[in-house]
């Protein structure tokens, strides 16, 4: 698929809970993954790349035993609205500034009637996403049953005017024309989510420092 | 009252191994101070640990047991009616309102969980596009199950077996499915 379709692609899906299916729709097994998908940003993510994603509703967290852990559902956007990062050693202060800014504007305040805050972030690594496999049994009339494997996500670099360092992790929810499960999409979020560690921070300056 | 020798992780243990639980009960146990009190936590299913090696000591001589029957099922209920209420945007990031048909089965299903049996920990959270979602862990099996507002539940099991994972309709609430039934009794 050249650059421009790949662009076209990500400006015409809807910013709703069905982009990521539009996204696997018109561009199916990843396929826009590595080319160009927004006209704000001219690197596609590479591997080795570390992604930052926020932790803004404590419903994401367990602790338990003197431990915290994530529950599935902090990587659950990137099977309908695409999980939204920044690009660690590339976002700067600023964009992490603005990114802090919308997810606060946009968060519905907490029960008690206070704001929410950031309460931590993840660093996610590109290649343990990119490792990370889809599988599920495949069925055909009389042959006996085969696993069907493919990425589990896909990783573009989707810059936004004014943070160009912006990312977005979709699940790939088809390959090869089989159309993966509710519950094999579930379960690539959940171990990505289980693979993923929280640091919790106290101040949101501690968010936006992590930008260069 | 009655009590019984009991082996869910959530138990009391003095320092000779006898356990007691009641059901359905909050009550308090006064332990003469000689003797040792432990209780087992529960532990994640890929971290399982033999039951000594999770015991921790407790210091008080008089200890408030929560019966882990009736609470963790009246939290975990308590959880999904407070999660049910979330608005659009709860996340910060996009997110949909919570959708009372979901969390509406999924608390039906804990119902019939609770009506099954006394062994799992239990555990509730919300999905980005507003779908309950219910972690349950039993003495060899994790599960996580969503609960799509149509009926369909999308379940992930770890089990000594390997993972497995499926796609079940229809759910209505009245009892649990039967692809099921052999992990929840």
């Amino acid at each position: 698929m050249c650059q421009l379709n790949c662009i076209e692609v990500f400006s015409s899906a809807p910013d709703t809970a069905e982009r990521a299916r539009y996204i696997n729709e018109h561009a199916p097994d990843c396929s826009c993954e590595g080319q160009i998908v927004s006209p704000h940003c001219a690197d596609p993510i590479g591997p080795g790349e570390i992604l930052i994603r926020a932790v803004v509703d404590d419903t994401h967290i367990v602790r338990e035993d003197g431990s915290v852990r994530l529950r599935s559902s902090f990587m659950s956007d990137a099977v309908f609205f695409g999980a939204s990062c920044m690009r660690h050693c590339r976002a700067t202060k600023e964009e992490l500034r603005l990114t802090a800014e919308e997810i606060l504007r946009n968060a519905t305040l907490k029960e008690d009637g206070t704001p929410k805050t950031i309460i931590g972030y993840v660093l996610l690594s590109v290649n343990a996403i990119k490792s990370a496999r889809i599988t599920q049994a495949q069925k055909v009339s009389n042959q006996p049953a085969t696993q069907v494997s493919a990425d589990a996500f896909g990783i573009y670099a989707t810059g936004l005017i004014d943070r160009p360092n912006h990312s977005d992790i979709f699940i790939n929810d088809c390959s090869n024309g089989v159309k993966f499960t509710r519950s094999a999409q579930n379960r690539s979020v959940r171990d990505l989510s289980d693979k993923s560690s929280l640091v919790e921070i106290t101040a949101l300056s501690d968010f936006v420092a992590l930008g260069v | 009252m009655n009590f019984a020798l009991a082996t869910s992780p959530e138990n009391i243990f003095t320092g000779n191994e006898i356990a007691v639980s009641s059901e359905r009960q909050h009550f308090v146990i006064e332990i003469p101070a000689k003797e040792q009190i432990v209780r087992v936590r529960s532990s994640p299913y890929k971290s399982y640990r033999p039951r000594c090696a999770l015991q921790k000591s407790y210091r008080s001589r008089i200890l408030t047991v929560e019966s882990s029957s009736t609470k963790k099922y009246d939290n975990v209920l308590a959880e999904l009616t407070r999660l049910s209420a979330y608005p659009a945007g709860w996340n910060g990031y996009p997110s949909s309102a919570a959708i009372g048909s979901s969390f509406d089965l999924a608390k039906r299903f804990v119902e019939l969980l609770r009506a099954s049996s006394n062994a799992f920990q239990i555990s509730a959270s919300i999905r980005a596009v507003g779908t309950a979602m219910v972690d349950i862990q039993g003495p060899n099996f994790l599960a996580s199950i969503e609960f799509l507002p149509n009926g369909e539940i999308a379940t992930n099991i770890d089990n000594p077996d390997g993972p497995q994972d499926f796609d079940l309709e229809n759910f209505d609430g009245t009892k649990i499915p039967d692809d099921l039934v052999s992990f929840f009794s």
